[in-house]
């Protein structure tokens, strides 16, 4: 904001300054129209008619320099806010697989060579040592990371970091990925460069093939116009340009595309008015960050910052000879000579840039010819895309809390994420390819998929749909939760005061609700069918719908309502029994926050995605710290996790194991809605939450339940992304106590069937089963 | 939870400038005058205060130097107070149980902390939580730089974090409840302060 502010003032002050010379001018024009009124005794006249006009075309001069500045000015400005990745964390022992490696390099546009590393962007690897030297990167706590880094890698994990004179280090960062911008509405992106930093051969290039006197002429190169217009009419038609620089950057900067008399006129009395206030060197650097120079989808890619990180995907300085003549190629005409589209042009246009090179003795005929022969080396797939949409608009709009648009859009800040690449990748494939598993004869199929870390509450990865950019599913397709709302309904219950615990027997039996509003509500069961009397572990593990509509009810609706609020559900519900079964709606997000609460044992966490944000200066501005609200009681909490891992284990979720080792005990829970509209599955493991939701768009039966569907898109991602075992700690209000199932009274290893299970204190029975009375007294485990 | 007490006590090592090299107990802490055994249920060091001390206040200077003449001053007057009150019990394994990389970061963070970059601390703890989600020592150290920032409300809720995975590391429970009070009395809640002083002296 602080930034945005100074350039906004020399608008005020700019045409102010302007004004002289464009008044310098008025009378020399004047001066020479009286003499020829004088002479012909018509100065009256020319009075009358001549000093309006000469007042009118002054005010007009001043109008345009005014405008040549205030703009001039602003484009230096107006920086669209940089995203970025987390750092990928090194220090020994960190898991870290080869391809984990290798993906994130590729992801930062690290070439791989072979041989000594030459300069910064490169690694190599022999077998499972990698040698790494870093781009310079200012993080936002201001720290720097070594340059050169040299791991080892045995059993997905860091074995060894070292610097390159061989010295252990003990942690380190990689430069983080760029994953996006925050650009302005009307859809320019750029990366700004300094001219001091922008390689002489991309300079040379471009003046070689755009505006061979840059250097000397004032804002027109009438040489040019002249030649020009020679080649156009002996062609017939418009095939060279007479433009100078200047003259492209006030097109670009100041004026419409249409080609009209007025607007070529306009065109150059503000070319000759920038270059009277500007030198070569700051006209030369506004073109380069000017110039168009393709289209991203609804981004418009601007300058040669950017330009080189969209079809490149590494900066300016890393650029070799051929590719910086195929940037200088693209500026007659971005979408004519685009590179991806139309290749054999780009290189023709390319080559064309090589040979004016070499003519002006820029290059010599060898690096011509070597040049020549290389291919394009676009950067493959979407790297330097603006495709991982659905992260950004998370981290567009936790930015709107606290920035204001401009600010984002121009002032060039840059926004540290907790958004990881790898994982990011590691779901889009296990939603993608689940999808196309599940799919059929059900098309449309769409989803989404949210991971969060389990602890911290940060946001890793978002997918908001199968197929690239639109309708962010994440965290805008608002559907009915289901069954995933049960937990809420036994963590009500298994509150000391409410009275329950895990071997509570439930009445799973038809009931009849009848509402407030004396609507009645007949729930059943998924498989329709009663189940009697089960204890409450089952009821959830099993999902039955019976036995927690009257839990549930037992309870008391408000308890189950204000239950679910401290989970983090923030949308307002009606405290309506068919709540009971998830007739709530809620985003993806919003469920994965949910959870968050159960996974950090009760402590509920706004789910954070911006870590930090520094001004373009490179001076930390915000930072946005872990917020945690201890909102529930940990023993419950922890009951009702034990509850979850046995929905995964042998309940509902049991299929997971055809994804997941069992020793890993991870949590969960399916969720259905009425006529399979919608396939929920959320849980988490040691280290992350994540949910997954399967459906349509139209909202139309996609005919797969929780377990059919969502539980194998999460199964098969969180496979791929590393499982941790979960390990739950009781809190001190919990104790283990050994039960006999025969009787449900105290039993003890003795017991035939006997298993401890958890209490909180003071809430397990009191009397021994008699198969605990042989050795005296029932025993108390851990 | 051995190992973390081990871990603190070598981290005072690291931090306290330590100059006498600990023999058998590599934590530069009290020489033991009493084994602690690991099992729960036991009693407070003797040099420790028990039933109703005088509230404890953590600005007041700690002892200072201990028997075995470790000086906490310097950095960790404050933090380290009561890390240096430790007793580390007799069966202890050699292996640390943070990593270098923790280590580091914990060693970065106290170095802004004294320079009184506490944003900057808190990123470096948060780091290493990265890596150690469940480590109830890094909350401690996040919850303490958080009411260094005079942030009493989280401050508490970190605290009660930690505790929440430091089962069985009684020493740290202890440490936690009074900076829980001290966080109430920074909130003007003395009641709850008395409370939570209470709380620390009934964990053992």
């Amino acid at each position: 904001m602080a930034s945005k502010r100074p350039p906004a003032r020399k608008k005020k002050a700019a045409p102010r300054k302007g004004r002289p010379p464009a008044k310098r001018r008025t009378p020399s024009a004047r001066g020479r129209g009286a003499k020829k009124t004088a002479k012909s005794g018509r100065r009256r006249g020319w009075l009358f008619f001549g000093l309006p006009l000469l007042l009118v075309f002054a005010g007009y001069l001043t109008y345009l320099d005014w405008r040549v500045r205030d703009a001039f000015e602003g484009q230096r400005s107006a920086t669209p806010a940089r995203v970025y990745a987390r750092p990928l964390a090194l220090y020994p022992g960190a898991r870290l697989s080869a391809a984990q490696l290798e993906y994130e390099l590729t992801a930062l546009g690290y070439r791989r060579v072979s041989g000594v590393l030459q300069g910064a962007g490169q690694w190599s690897r022999s077998g499972a040592e990698y040698r790494i030297r870093q781009r310079a990167f200012r993080f936002w706590d201001g720290a720097r990371e070594p340059e050169r880094l040299q791991l080892e890698l045995a059993n997905s994990r860091l074995a060894a970091l070292r610097d390159p004179s061989g010295d252990n280090l003990n942690v380190a960062r990689l430069e983080p990925v760029e994953i996006g911008s925050i650009y302005p509405a009307h859809n320019q992106d750029r990366v700004p460069v300094r001219l001091k930093a922008v390689p002489r051969a991309l300079t040379d290039a471009l003046i070689a093939v755009e505006d061979q006197g840059f250097r000397g002429h004032r804002g027109l190169d009438f040489i040019a116009i002249a030649r020009a217009l020679w080649v156009n009419l002996r062609a017939g038609r418009v095939v060279q340009g007479g433009s100078t620089l200047t003259q492209q950057l006030v097109k670009n900067l100041y004026l419409s595309p249409e080609r009209t008399l007025w607007r070529k006129l306009n065109e150059a009395l503000m070319a000759v008015l920038l270059e009277i206030h500007y030198s070569k060197d700051a006209i030369l650097q506004a073109y380069l960050n000017e110039v168009y120079l393709g289209q991203d989808g609804g981004r418009a890619i601007h300058g040669f910052g950017l330009g080189s990180r969209f079809f490149f995907n590494r900066p300016l300085s890393e650029l070799d000879l051929p590719r910086m003549a195929l940037l200088a190629a693209l500026v007659k005409g971005p979408s004519w000579y685009n590179p991806q589209r139309h290749p054999e042009r780009a290189r023709e246009r390319r080559n064309l840039v090589l040979r004016l090179m070499q003519e002006q003795g820029l290059i010599s005929a060898a690096e011509r010819a070597q040049a020549a022969a290389a291919p394009l080396g676009l950067a493959p797939g979407r790297a330097g895309r603006d495709g991982r949409r659905p992260g950004l608009d998370l981290v567009r709009r936790q930015l709107a809390r606290d920035y204001r648009d401009p600010d984002l859009t121009s002032t060039g800040l840059r926004i540290f994420t907790s958004l990881d690449p790898w994982l990011q990748h590691q779901a889009e494939q296990a939603l993608s390819r689940g999808i196309e598993a599940l799919e059929g004869e059900r098309s449309g199929l769409q989803g989404a998929a949210v991971l969060t870390a389990a602890d911290s509450g940060e946001v890793l990865a978002l997918v908001g749909g199968r197929g690239g950019a639109g309708f962010n599913r994440a965290l805008d397709a608002v559907r009915p939760i289901g069954s995933l709302v049960k937990p809420a309904v036994y963590l009500a219950a298994l509150q000391r005061d409410a009275g329950y615990n895990l071997l509570s027997p439930l009445e799973d039996t038809p009931l009849l609700v009848r509402a407030r509003n004396g609507e009645e509500w007949r729930p059943d069961n998924f498989d329709q069918v009663a189940h009697g009397v089960v204890p409450l572990h089952s009821a959830l593990a099993k999902s039955y719908n019976l036995a927690t509509v009257r839990l549930g009810m037992g309870v008391g609706l408000e308890r189950v309502a204000d239950t679910l609020r401290k989970l983090g559900a923030e949308r307002p519900f009606d405290a309506y029994p068919a709540m009971l079964l998830g007739s709530v709606s809620l985003s993806p997000l919003e469920v994965a926050r949910l959870y968050q609460t159960l996974a950090a044992g009760g402590f509920k966490t706004d789910l954070r995605v911006i870590r930090g944000v520094q001004s373009a200066a490179g001076e930390p501005l915000d930072r946005y710290p872990l917020r945690l609200e201890r909102t529930l009681e940990p023993g419950p909490v922890y009951l009702l996790n034990r509850l979850l891992q046995e929905v995964a284990a042998s309940g509902t979720g049991s299929g997971l194991s055809a994804y997941l080792d069992p020793a890993l005990a991870v949590a969960g829970k399916t969720g259905t809605t009425d006529e399979l509209r919608d396939s929920w599955f959320a849980g988490f493991d040691g280290a992350r939450v994540g949910v997954v939701w399967l459906g349509r768009d139209d909202n139309a039966p996609a005919g797969l339940t929780g377990a059919g569907g969502a539980l194998r898109v999460w199964g098969d991602m969180m496979r791929r992304i590393g499982p941790r075992p979960l390990r739950l700690t009781p809190p001190d209000t919990v104790e283990s106590v050994w039960i006999d199932q025969a009787t449900g009274l105290r039993g003890g290893p003795d017991c035939a069937h006997a298993s401890p299970v958890p209490y909180l204190r003071g809430t397990a029975p009191e009397v021994f089963a008699s198969c605990a009375l042989d050795n005296g007294f029932g025993s108390t485990t851990q | 939870m051995t190992q973390k007490t081990l871990m603190i006590g070598a981290l005072a090592l690291l931090l306290g400038a330590c100059a006498q090299a600990p023999r058998k107990t590599p934590a530069p802490v009290e020489t033991p005058r009493q084994v602690t055994p690991m099992k729960s249920e036991k009693l407070p060091p003797p040099g420790h205060k028990a039933g109703p001390a005088p509230p404890r206040r953590s600005e007041a200077a700690p002892p200072g130097v201990t028997a075995s003449g470790i000086s906490t001053q310097t950095i960790g007057r404050r933090k380290y107070a009561d890390v240096a009150a430790y007793q580390p019990p007799e069966e202890m394994q050699a292996a640390p149980v943070y990593t270098p990389a923790i280590t580091g970061l914990l060693e970065q963070a106290q170095a802004l902390e004294t320079q009184g970059r506490l944003s900057e601390a808190a990123a470096k703890i948060e780091r290493a939580l990265d890596q150690a989600p469940k480590d109830a020592f890094l909350w401690h150290r996040l919850a303490q730089i958080t009411l260094a920032q005079n942030n009493a409300p989280q401050a508490e809720e970190l605290a009660e974090r930690s505790n929440a995975h430091a089962a069985g590391d009684l020493p740290l429970q202890r440490a936690n409840w009074r900076l829980i009070a001290d966080a109430r009395r920074m909130r003007g809640d003395q009641q709850g302060a008395i409370q939570a002083e209470a709380h620390a002296r009934s964990v053992r």
